[in-house]
């Protein structure tokens, strides 16, 4: 089954008077159950690639696909809901809510989706422990170090169980040991879950952990392996 | 509920600015409580004088004409069973007195002047419930077996040069159409705080002026009650229970409908106290719209990932409304506090704040501030309903980033 499907898609920003190109006509298929790197030089798309994919950026030209549906068509709501339900994301600087705590942080999407307090709490003490965070899990991101509040992030966006994990450079802040376990976490999800991953990342080691990479280079796909 | 609790643990997050916002509220609502505490004060104490200094609480005369113009021929509305309706009102539990009074308007002439006054002539064992708020300045009250004997006012002593034990000379149309004429003395010189009626009133007593126009009756029961507030009942049981059962129709009035000066005032009041709320809340406005923008931009990227994540913009718009609410209800709630014990402080340390005559008014007077629940309750329901009209707009452009470029902001 296929996930995403991007078809000739182009976007360039504009400042002032100058345009920069970001993603030059790229298409590409993910398949379910697909685990895909993303490298590349920094500026060659990566960050602008997923969030296309994420439904909270548009293509200038082309079309995306996510399970079906032309993400351009669904308005603003149907998009948040669908954000919710289905994707889980880790951003490349963390973004936690300052003001909640490591477990509220991890608790807030299943807030979203309406899911009851004594579950959610189940659910969030199994990610605490899964992501190794049960000891700090009353501290706020300001008290927490980076590599612990990237594994906020990862535990914030595995905890709904989505079936796409977009993933910007999600071990980026991790030692190799730390970033081992988030990745063999993911590695289990994706088997026994099905759970779709893409993940840009500048890490070779990250890297090898995909079944595919795609390698980008000012906003197109020059090169692709697989692992 | 989850947008309450988010939002007060963020309208901590930058103190500095949070009291900032909070003070500018808090000193907008506190000058609004001062504010109406001395227009109530000030609008008690001319109802009260205005009640007190002759009109009562309720007029009661045989037809509407009588109020606007049965001053110049009293005659025409003569009570037929005056004794009647005064015990049957004198029965409710309200009503402290049932004053029967005679105006009527009269050249009064001294050996070098005249004018022309206004005479109000009551029972004299009666006077002082009616007329509590006038002043004897010179010489002395009237007195029960008084005949002949008159109250000036100031204005008028002045006028045709008056003094105390001088005889004047008063002229006025009797029932039967002729001309009459008195000697009276002046026997006290009275102030009655309003420069319109100082200019213009003379007191007597009942009996003397019924003896004077030669009638037996008379055409005006002027009701005084214990309270002001029980005004509006009062004329409601009367108006229901009192016509149709006498053979006269009966007309009522209420003080505040005779009282115009009272009206204007509380009118200009009134619009004063809509303008100085209205500036005032434009500024308190402006602060919160001002801050609450830059809270929104410091918050860029969180909103980015708030809504990355799949919060709808109605949710972020409640966060930003949850915040306005919170300070409304902080800022209004110290902002009363802080205006009652400002009143407080004013009214027992200072004893009050001189305010010299206002137009129309023959003295200044000592202002104090009268704060109600009302107070309360408008000036909290005010910094609330002001704040969350401020953060819509913040909470409008917050709703509305762009996902992706607020999460890229640095
Ligand atoms: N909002 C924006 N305004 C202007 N230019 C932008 C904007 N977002 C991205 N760009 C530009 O688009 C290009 C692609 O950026 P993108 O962030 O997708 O790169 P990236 O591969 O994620 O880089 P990195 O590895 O540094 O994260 C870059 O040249 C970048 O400067
Ligand atoms: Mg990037």
């Amino acid at each position: 089954m296929v996930v995403v499907s991007l078809e000739q898609v182009y976007k360039e920003y504009k400042l002032g008077k100058t345009t920069t190109p970001a993603l030059n006509g790229i298409s590409l298929q993910l398949m379910e159950g697909e685990m895909i790197g993303l490298m590349g030089p920094s500026g060659s798309g990566k960050t602008t690639l997923l969030n296309l994919m994420g439904g909270i950026d548009f293509a200038d030209r082309g079309k995306v696909f996510v399970y079906d549906r032309d993400l351009e068509n669904m308005s603003d709501r149907q998009l948040a809901a669908f954000r919710s339900r289905t994707l889980g994301f880790i951003f490349q600087s963390f973004n936690l809510i300052p003001v909640l705590t490591a477990f509220e942080n991890m608790e807030y999407p299943l807030v979203l989706q309406g899911i009851a307090k004594k579950e959610r709490r189940r659910r969030v003490e199994e990610m605490l422990a899964a992501v190794g965070l049960t000891a700090v899990k009353d501290h706020r991101p300001d008290e927490l170090s980076g590599g612990q509040r990237q594994r906020v992030a990862i535990g914030r966006a595995l905890i709904t169980g989505p079936k796409l994990v977009i993933a910007d450079e999600p071990t980026g802040n991790l030692d190799q040991s730390t970033g081992k376990a988030i990745l063999e976490l993911m590695k289990e999800l994706n088997e026994k879950e099905k759970t779709t991953f893409i993940l840009a990342t500048h890490d070779p080691m990250v890297a090898s952990y995909m079944k595919r990479v795609l390698y980008l280079r000012d906003g197109l796909i020059v090169r692709e392996e697989e692992g | 509920m989850r947008s309450l609790s988010l939002a007060w643990r963020n309208i901590f997050r930058n103190q500095r600015r949070t009291l900032f916002t909070l003070t500018a509220i808090m000193i907008g609502i506190m000058a609004l409580v001062l504010f109406d505490g001395f227009v109530r004060y000030t609008l008690w104490g001319l109802q009260e004088s205005t009640i007190r200094n002759g009109l009562g609480h309720l007029q009661l005369a045989t037809a509407e004409e009588y109020f606007t113009t049965g001053n110049f021929d009293p005659f025409r509305y003569l009570f037929t069973d005056q004794e009647a309706i005064i015990s049957k009102l004198q029965a409710l539990p309200e009503v402290k007195n049932v004053v029967p009074q005679v105006t009527f308007s009269a050249t009064l002439a001294s050996a070098e002047k005249s004018g022309i006054v206004m005479v109000q002539a009551v029972p004299v064992e009666l006077a002082r419930s009616l007329l509590s708020f006038r002043q004897i300045v010179e010489g002395r009250d009237l007195q029960v077996e008084d005949r002949y004997r008159v109250i000036l006012a100031r204005g008028v002593a002045e006028k045709i040069g008056a003094k105390i034990g001088d005889t004047m000379t008063m002229m006025a149309i009797t029932r039967n159409g002729g001309l009459n004429a008195a000697d009276l003395e002046v026997v006290g010189i009275a102030t009655l705080g309003l420069r319109e009626l100082d200019n213009m009133q003379v007191f007597m007593d009942l009996p003397t002026a019924m003896e004077f126009l030669d009638i037996t009756s008379v055409p005006l029961l002027i009701t005084v009650l214990e309270r002001t507030e029980y005004t509006g009942q009062v004329k409601e049981i009367i108006t229901q229970a009192f016509n149709g059962q006498s053979g006269q129709p009966l007309a009522v009035k209420a003080w505040d409908e005779l009282a115009d000066y009272y009206q204007q005032v509380q009118g200009f009041y009134g619009t004063l106290l809509q303008i100085i709320r209205f500036i005032i809340m434009l500024v308190v406005i402006f602060t919160i719209i001002n801050t609450m923008t830059m809270s929104v931009l410091e918050r860029t990227r969180e909103i980015g990932a708030l809504r990355a994540l799949g919060t709808q913009k109605g949710a972020i718009i409640r966060l930003y409304i949850a915040e306005g609410l919170w300070i409304g209800l902080l800022g209004g709630i110290s902002g009363v506090l802080l205006g009652l014990i400002a009143s407080s402080l004013i009214n027992n340390l200072f004893g009050g704040i001189y305010i010299p005559p206002p137009p129309g008014m023959a003295e200044g007077y000592q202002a104090f501030f009268a704060s109600s629940s009302v107070t309360v309750w408008q000036n909290l329901l005010l910094a609330l309903a002001v704040s969350v009209l401020a953060s819509l707009y913040p909470a409008y452009k917050g709703a509305n980033l762009k996902i992706a470029e607020a999460l890229r902001f640095l």
